[in-house]
């Protein structure tokens, strides 16, 4: 017999955290990826996915140069452009707006969820598999790093889950 | 050189378009230090709006970018978020942010704060 589960890290059926091994498990999981991959490829999906996409492709060439911001900032990295490409696969795109592109002083990318003045989160990469975030709740906020490999932090599912569900 | 009251205006000056959001706000990144650990600012209190935006013309020019728009913060703000502000002439009325956290989260923490505080005007020559 089998028991349903609910699953805590997952906010959309598009995001799923695999855990597992051996043949059973490679063949669900292709067999998953593939039904998510024709989900994405409906357009109410992949216009916004292809506009991010496109905006992190063109602040990557426009901020190639070092003080791209006018004030001496570094010129914005490799990894950050490959961790961020990364980042935005794995945003679970049916329940979340997709993010603002924000290119960041010290090299990094920002994704960044606003939904007013003291309503925000964002996330930073710059180096491989490291989360730098920091987030505005009303009058809570919140700060911390999380490393990464091929999911979403738990912790910043959550707070994206804060921003758009609970505050 | 007068010392820095609580009350002081700072003016940001932003050369960087996607520093502003659609809605006209100003986004943390605006804020964020430098390699040098600083928040290049203007005290702009008294100042009129002319002078003001002259000072920001000259910065723009000195710079080689577009003069976006400034965003405007107290200083009590800044400082009671654990930074400093320390005068930094020539240019005239030139000062620092400093005292900024060695961890980056710390720091985006508080740029969010003084964004969500500041206010920004547009450049409307821009």
């Amino acid at each position: 017999m089998s028991i349903a589960v609910l699953c805590k890290e997952c906010i959309s059926f598009s995001y799923y955290p695999f855990i597992g091994s051996g043949p059973d498990f490679e063949r669900l999981k292709k067999y998953y990826d593939d039904v998510v991959d024709r989900f994405r490829e409906t357009e109410t999906i992949r216009g916004p996915l292809e506009k991010t996409l496109e905006s992190l492709k063109q602040l990557y060439e426009e901020c190639s140069e070092e003080g791209w911001d006018g004030y001496n900032a570094n010129p914005i990295t490799q990894d950050a452009y490959f961790e961020a490409k990364k980042i935005i696969d794995l945003l679970p795109i049916h329940s979340l707006p997709m993010p603002e592109i924000v290119p960041e002083p010290d090299g990094g990318i920002a994704l960044e969820w606003y939904k007013g003045r003291r309503f925000v989160f964002i996330i930073s990469v710059r180096e491989k598999n490291e989360i730098v975030y920091a987030g505005l709740f009303g009058p809570n906020k919140t700060h911390g790093t999380e490393f990464f490999i091929d999911n979403l932090p738990q912790k910043i599912i959550e707070n994206l889950r804060r921003l758009y569900f609970q505050e | 050189m007068p010392p820095i009251s609580l009350s002081e205006i700072l003016s940001r000056f932003v050369l960087y378009r996607k520093h502003v959001r659609i809605d006209n706000s100003i986004r943390p990144t605006a804020f964020m230090p430098d390699r040098n650990g600083e928040t290049s600012v203007f005290r702009t209190s008294e100042m009129s709006a002319n002078n003001i935006w002259n000072i920001g013309r000259e910065v723009a020019i000195r710079r080689g970018k577009p003069l976006i728009g400034r965003a405007d913060i107290i200083t009590g703000v800044v400082v009671s978020n654990g930074l400093q502000i320390v005068p930094q002439e020539p240019p005239e009325k030139h000062a620092n942010i400093i005292g900024w956290s060695s961890e980056k989260s710390k720091q985006k923490e508080v740029a969010l704060i003084l964004a969500s505080e500041a206010t920004f005007h547009r450049n409307e020559a821009c």
